[in-house]
């Protein structure tokens, strides 16, 4: 990999943050602000004049923009306008239950869904195949709402064995982290079916057979490290998710994470939380992806090492 | 520059010749790479005659026939169709060319569209060069489908339903619904089954016959070429290193690598046992040719010289061209 | 030919039928193959798209995949490779029977470098567990040495897209020889290449078979390239033998109609052909085989009774053939 091509997706990185914190910044300014959510509709006019220029609320929106921008670069994030505490604090203090919840949530998918995946494909066109198809189809299709709320039938009102909502113990996890597992790991089985599929019907596959390798040898050593690449692309996405891919879970589990806050801050204009939570998204994201990318090279080296000619 | 046109010379190539970017993961402030594909090659045919190109990968002579074909444009040099240069054609002018030149390609699945009947999309040129006429169309389509030997049945099939060579039968009936005077065809049978290939080519000869086509035949199989050409011109990395009528080239090749392609050929008696000069190596990159004569490095004859200076083609007292520096001592020295 | 040939019988293909379970209604692609090869001799399986040439190789190490059923049987050292146990047959791939195959590249694993496959198949033929590789980095440069790779240590780390064609099929070569086997099964290898690349590679597996004692079956459909390399052939036809025996003979006096069709429907490279014959209609696919001879509706000796009843085996001296009405002197095609 040269110097070029690491400097070109860095640059894209920061570009790409810087975008889509501009963009999200502009939409939130011109949908509105916080004065109703904060004060109230009845506020007297004094009180909303008093509010906005407290807020910076009144300056044209590029002013605004400009002053948000050299805030930022030295690192004052601004306030959160409904908890008048730092921003970033009030993303601080979220983080850790969306952290928990979707660290175990993607580890039991990527565990669950590659599994499944690959045995399915082993296994192409048999009962098994098909059975392990329909459930998959089954998770990916169901919305993760319908999916959490009859888990929360199931388990809450009709068992009682788990609470419906809040946080607390780790018990307040089970369920949300079943939701997530379910839905996410079923479209990875199946992506991950079709990727082992497509290498085991390669030629190279015939090649290493032709050599006396076992079938476990040959999927050890063959189909595995050539399916892996689409697999670790789409993992890295799916990991680039792990701030922002809970939120509906967090809002019905009654979690108090980033994507709840987000949705709350979203609701009522907080603008300068959202900005964080957006920049912080975005980071992991291109952080991610970044990653992936240095790792894909090192997979495939068609990527790495270019070919001489054509 | 002049182009001085015999009067029965349809097709003449001027110095052709095309680089192509290497498109690499670069930062704007690093020079470009290129690949010289093609290096200035020139040929001609001559109304009614069959011109074959030859040579391995990396020769050529594909980007010759899609530079012909206006799918790339040359970096150098001119094409000159019936004393009308085609490089500085634009629309309506180069559609009326069009009419004139058709072509047939590797793939006869690729040409078709599998969701057209095989008579419209035979009639179609008139379509698109004439306006719409389907009855007289049809007619006229069926006349030539059955002249390639199928039936009107066929005519109704799609492109799914028939087999390869009669694909390409469909292709060629498709072609020469315009009546073209020249004929490109690049590797035409090589996606055929062997047993289905003399086909094509005695239909391609049963067509120049009836029709006195002018073609251009670019292929690598050689011994194809000698039986249906009466022209070859043999490539090597971007570079015409032989080039003469058929019975002189073929009956005594001259230029090195020409000898060496005649010779790798196997032949299908086991009785003839030929001296087992096999040439060793492989063709270079294109990215680092060899200097002077691109060659030298695998040629068996190779003198210091070769190395240093690129051969012209220049034309030898039978009539041919080669490029090549030995041949021209040879030659001046008698 | 093989100076080392003898009579000893290595693999003796009886009877064999396959078929491949939801494709082509069931019915079998080869249909009642029987062939010998004897230790040393390199063998020519002949035949176009649809012979089932391929297909007899691939059941011979059963690589036929899940669908593919077989009839008959496959000895080799006195056991059936159709019905030995799993444990067996994959003992016998790659050390006793190796295979090669068409387009190298594809069947390269495109992630591993290609000193690191090498050593894999190295390994396998130790019986070793495959963990440390360093072992046999020696033993794999000798190999890559030994099919002509120049400068073999850096090839070691490369992987194949880094490769041409010619060189990847000689990593191919390196890596089934590892295991030494007796037998090696060249599946088209040189189809793809061009010619010059063709020529060095089929001399490379001549070396091969008479330093190493090794016979080679070699498919392909170029009887060029049988004539200058096999010692005996196969014709392959719709899934059956056609024709039989040493080269010498069944491609200088071919006595099956399809033979003598296919000798004379290519050209030659040595010397200009006045007409091409062609050979009307298409291979059958195997839901049309016939009862009978497969090349019945092509034929131009066919008579009533080539399509309902198999042609009886005819023996002439060393060959064999399957016709009711042989090429007789003097045949013309119409």
């Amino acid at each position: 990999m040269n110097s070029a091509y690491v400097i070109r997706k860095v640059i894209r990185a920061i570009l790409t943050v810087w975008m889509v914190t501009t963009f999200v910044f502009l939409i939130l300014r011109l949908s509105g602000d916080p004065t109703v959510s904060v004060l109230g509709l009845e506020a007297s006019t004094e009180a909303v004049e008093a509010f906005r220029t407290k807020w910076g609320l009144d300056d044209p929106v590029y002013e605004q923009y400009l002053r948000f921008l050299s805030n930022a670069v030295r690192g004052d994030l601004g306030l959160s306008i409904m908890e008048e505490t730092s921003a970033v604090k009030s993303v601080l203090t979220r983080l850790p239950y969306t952290l928990i919840l979707m660290s175990i949530a993607t580890l039991l998918t990527i565990g669950i869904g590659i599994s499944m995946g690959l045995f399915a494909s082993l296994y192409h066109k048999t009962m098994k195949d098909h059975v392990i198809m329909v459930a998959a189809v089954a998770g990916f299709s169901s919305p993760t709402f319908v999916v959490a709320v009859i888990l929360v039938l199931l388990f809450s009102v009709k068992l009682g064995w788990l609470p419906s909502s809040g946080s607390g113990t780790w018990t307040y996890y089970i369920l949300p982290v079943l939701t997530m597992t379910i839905v996410e790991s079923a479209s990875f089985a199946r992506f991950t079916r079709s990727a082992m599929l497509e290498v085991l019907y390669q030629p190279y596959i015939k090649t290493a057979l032709a050599k006396g390798l076992t079938w476990l040898q040959v999927i050890r050593r063959h189909a595995l490290p050539n399916a892996a690449i689409p697999i670790v692309t789409i993992l890295g996405f799916r990991i680039g998710l792990i701030i922002a891919g809970a939120v509906i879970t967090e809002s019905i589990f009654g979690l108090p994470g980033i994507g709840r806050l987000l949705v709350y801050s979203v609701k009522h204009r907080d603008s300068n939380v959202v900005q964080v939570i957006v920049i912080l998204i975005s980071c992991t994201m291109v952080i991610t992806n970044l990653t992936i990318d240095m790792i894909y090279g090192w997979l495939d080296p068609r990527v790495s090492i270019a070919r001489e000619t054509e | 520059m002049e182009v001085i046109t015999k009067m029965d010379e349809l097709l003449i190539v001027e110095n052709l010749s095309k680089k192509f970017v290497l498109k690499k993961h670069k930062m704007p402030w690093q020079k470009k790479k290129y690949v010289h594909v093609l290096n200035g090659i020139d040929f001609s045919i001559k109304k009614g005659e069959t011109l074959g190109l030859v040579g391995e990968s990396g020769c050529g002579k594909s980007t010759t026939a899609k530079i012909i074909m206006d799918i790339y444009s040359p970096t150098k040099g001119s094409i000159v169709y019936n004393t009308k240069n085609l490089t500085s054609l634009k629309g309506k002018e180069r559609k009326k060319i069009r009419r004139n030149v058709q072509y047939v390609f590797q793939d006869p699945m690729g040409a078709l569209n599998p969701r057209i009947r095989i008579i419209e999309q035979i009639y179609e040129p008139l379509t698109i060069h004439y306006g719409r006429n389907p009855r007289e169309y049809y007619r006229k389509a069926v006349e030539l489908l059955e002249s390639v030997g199928m039936k009107e049945s066929h005519g109704k099939m799609y492109p799914h339903q028939l087999s390869g060579g009669q694909r390409q039968r469909v292709v060629l009936a498709r072609a020469m619904i315009l009546e073209p005077e020249i004929l490109i065809c690049d590797e035409p049978i090589s996606a055929l089954d062997v047993s289905i290939q003399s086909q094509v080519v005695n239909l391609l000869m049963k067509i120049r016959e009836e029709r006195g086509i002018t073609l251009l035949f670019i292929s690598h199989d050689l011994s194809m070429v000698r039986h249906l050409c009466d022209t070859t011109a043999v490539m090597y990395m971007g570079n015409i290193v032989e080039y003469g009528r058929n019975e002189v080239l073929f009956g005594n090749p001259m230029h090195p690598y020409t000898k060496s392609l005649i010779n790798a050929i196997p032949i299908p008696d086991p009785r003839i046992k030929r001296a087992e000069v096999i040439l060793e190596g492989e063709v270079p990159s294109l990215l680092n040719p060899p200097t002077g004569c691109r060659f030298h490095p695998r040629c068996p004859v190779a003198r210091p010289e070769c190395s240093v200076k690129q051969p012209e083609l220049k034309t030898l007292p039978d009539g041919r061209k080669a490029a090549c520096l030995i041949l021209e001592e040879e030659e001046d020295n008698e | 030919m093989a100076a080392n040939q003898n009579d000893e019988l290595l693999l003796e293909i009886k009877n064999l039928s396959v078929g491949f379970n939801g494709a082509h209604e069931g019915k079998p692609v080869v249909c009642g193959v029987s062939l010998k090869v004897h230790t040393g001799e390199i063998l020519g399986l002949v035949g176009e798209s649809g012979s089932g040439k391929s297909v007899t190789c691939y059941s011979i190490v059963r690589l036929l995949g899940e669908r593919g059923w077989t009839e008959g049987e496959v000895l080799f050292d006195n056991k059936d490779t159709l019905s030995c146990p799993e444990g067996d047959i994959v003992a016998i791939r790659g050390r006793e029977i190796a295979m090669i195959f068409q387009d190298a590249q594809s069947f390269l694993n495109p992630v591993q470098s290609v000193g690191s496959q090498l050593m894999e198949a190295l390994m396998l033929k130790k019986n070793l567990k495959i963990r440390s590789s360093n072992i046999f980095r020696k033993e794999a440069v000798k190999l890559l040495t030994e099919v002509g790779i120049p400068d073999p240590e850096r090839r070691m780390g490369e992987f194949p897209h880094q490769l041409s064609g010619g060189q990847n099929q000689r990593v191919m070569i390196a890596i089934m020889l590892a295991g030494d086997p007796r037998l090696l099964i060249a599946d088209e290898p040189t189809t793809a290449l061009d010619v010059t690349i063709q020529a060095q590679i089929l001399r490379l597996l001549k070396k091969l078979c008479k330093e190493r004692d090794m016979a080679i079956i070699l498919v392909t459909h170029d009887l060029g390239v049988i004539a200058e390399t096999c010692d005996r052939t196969v014709v392959m036809y719709g899934g059956r033998v056609m024709e039989s025996g040493p080269v010498e003979d069944v491609l200088v006096k071919p006595r099956h109609p399809y033979t003598f069709g296919l000798l004379s429907s290519k050209p030659r490279i040595d010397k200009k052909v006045e007409k091409l014959i062609t050979i009307e209609g298409v291979v059958p696919a195997p839901e049309n085989f016939p009862k009978g001879c497969p090349f019945y509706d092509r034929c131009i000796n066919v008579t009533e009774e080539c399509r309902d009843i198999s042609p009886p085996c005819i023996i002439e001296g060393e060959r064999h053939f399957f016709c009711f009405n042989p090429v007789k002197e003097g045949l013309i095609w119409k």
